[in-house]
């Protein structure tokens, strides 16, 4: 395993240099936090874990979580590093995920999932884990079983998940069932703030963290978010959210770079802060932008208020631990 | 004397009222068109059957039987309304095997409006491949995915098939919702 650790990609001369001017203009340069005060980001690659037909191998991918896992806590067995992220046997589970697969399967890999199922079920049984999306229909072709109250891992949508909480507009599957979250988001570009975008303020570049929320919400208020950046960042600082979150997971087995174009990427990233873990993402696809000569997607305004206005996280280069992994 | 004022000022009084008229129908809201028909329903490519009822969305001022493109396509269908998005007929269709085919007819504003959304790299990204059944008309092969683009009238069409190697199953159906889109009339 190649392990290696430096500036996260975002980090470009130009950017530094933007922040190094602010600093100077309020006053002053703090220096960069101590290496225990920064926020950790894994990023994890595994080109075994999936082929070039979007099959994924089960064992290499749980090698690529399990590693992911064990990084970003430092500890020595999955038991152990749920139990650092605040996981107890007490606990139900709910894991968020997006199977809106329009124009190309992005859903997440079941191969991912069933390894994530597995870590979890080293400190809670099976039956305290929900997978669940907006839509009980795209979960299931996602390939995902239903199941609201067999035995095993549950499974199934907002839309049966009990209804909404009226005053943080959630699903109560995580207001009232669960009492942690993992974020488990698809490595997807919506690029919506080309040109013709610009004259109506819409700024999202992709479909991460944040966005993976949408389907958490009261369905009345999902389009709220499509022209509204502090809508959508305020969704996530919500107490069923905010207070609950354990983990950030993105599956880029594949993904897209530009919007209806993906590539077989073959990695995970996974953090405790979604929006260290959404730069990430966002630069990983700018990676594969620069080499096919594309623009680079900028942060959109939406990750921007989750950290400046919801304090849900950095963006900061500097505050950020990156930690790179090559199975 | 009168007849004469008459005859003179009745070529005045008709231009006014064609006048107030136009006036009117452009103040009227604009029509909102009709999704496909139910022949666009009954069809299913040879060797699939229909996963279930087509669906069918409209925009948020107009939704229609299933809700707005958002309830489809989430953030997505801001770009199909930036080209007059107005309807979309949706259906899928498997083989009893896992493989589907999807179709995706959206109805925009105008030919024009259509046009442009195919031309649009946020809908059809660049890269594309040529399609038999419309030379204009544009194909994408990522494995496993394979799909294609074509406009009829006011009409994008989508169509995709989950396994790339049965892309010409995929044209041969293209052929015949084309067909059934030239009856219907534009």
């Amino acid at each position: 395993m190649n392990r290696r650790r430096r500036a996260p990609a975002w980090c470009s001369v130009r950017v530094l240099a933007g922040i190094g001017l602010c600093l100077v203009a309020v006053g002053g340069v703090a220096g960069p936090p101590p290496a225990a005060e920064k926020v950790r980001v894994v990023v994890a690659r595994n080109p075994r874990a999936v082929n070039d037909r979007n099959v994924c191998d089960a064992a290499e991918t749980t090698r690529l979580f399990d590693g992911a896992l064990r990084a970003l806590t430092g500890a020595a067995t999955p038991a152990e590093s749920w139990k650092s992220l605040g996981l107890t046997p007490a606990d139900v589970v709910a894991v968020k995920m997006n199977c809106n697969n329009w124009t190309i399967a992005l859903n997440p890999h079941r191969e991912l999932v069933g390894a994530m199922c597995r870590s979890l079920q080293t400190v809670i049984p099976a039956e305290q884990i929900i997978l669940y999306d907006n839509d009980t229909e795209a979960l299931k072709k996602s390939g995902f079983a239903i199941n609201a109250a067999g035995p095993g891992v549950r499974c199934f949508g907002t839309d049966q998940g009990g209804g909404f909480d009226p005053e943080q507009r959630l699903t109560r599957i995580i207001t009232r069932t669960a009492t942690k979250i993992v974020n488990l988001a698809s490595l997807k570009c919506v690029e919506n703030n080309v040109v013709t975008s610009l004259f109506i303020g819409n700024d999202m570049v992709a479909s991460l963290f944040l966005k993976n929320h949408i389907g958490s919400l009261i369905p009345e208020d999902m389009s709220k978010c499509h022209n509204d950046p502090d809508f959508l960042a305020g969704v996530s600082a919500r107490p069923g959210i905010r207070g609950k979150t354990v983990l950030n997971l993105l599956d880029g087995l594949r993904g897209t770079y530009r919007r209806g174009v993906p590539w077989y990427w073959a990695g995970i990233i996974v953090s405790r802060d979604p929006v260290a873990a959404e730069a990430a993402a966002i630069a990983a696809m700018n990676e594969k932008r620069i080499a096919e000569k594309i623009d680079p997607l900028p942060l959109p305004q939406s990750l921007k208020l989750a950290e400046s206005k919801y304090k849900l996280g950095t963006s900061k280069p500097e505050a950020i631990d990156l930690v790179r992994i090559n199975l | 004397m009168v007849r004469e004022r008459v005859s003179r000022s009745l070529p005045v009084a008709v231009g006014l009222l064609l006048l107030l008229g136009c006036v009117a129908a452009s103040a009227r809201p604009a029509r909102v068109p009709a999704p496909p028909s139910g022949a666009l329903a009954a069809l299913a490519p040879e060797g699939f059957a229909s996963s279930g009822p087509p669906l069918l969305f409209g925009t948020a001022e107009h939704p229609l039987k299933d809700g707005d493109i958002f309830t489809y396509i989430d953030g997505g269908g801001v770009v199909y309304l930036e080209h007059g998005f107005a309807d979309l007929f949706h259906a899928e269709y498997g083989d009893g095997r896992g493989n589907t085919i999807t179709l995706d007819v959206y109805g925009m504003a105008t030919p024009e409006q259509a046009r442009q959304a195919m031309a649009d790299e946020r809908i059809c990204p660049p890269g594309a491949g040529p399609l038999d059944l419309d030379p204009s008309g544009k194909s994408y092969r990522f494995p496993p995915d394979y799909f294609f683009y074509f406009v009829h009238g006011r009409r994008l069409v989508y169509l995709h098939v989950s396994d790339d190697r049965l892309s010409a199953r995929l044209a041969q159906f293209g052929v015949t919702v084309k067909s059934v889109l030239e009856k219907e009339g534009p």
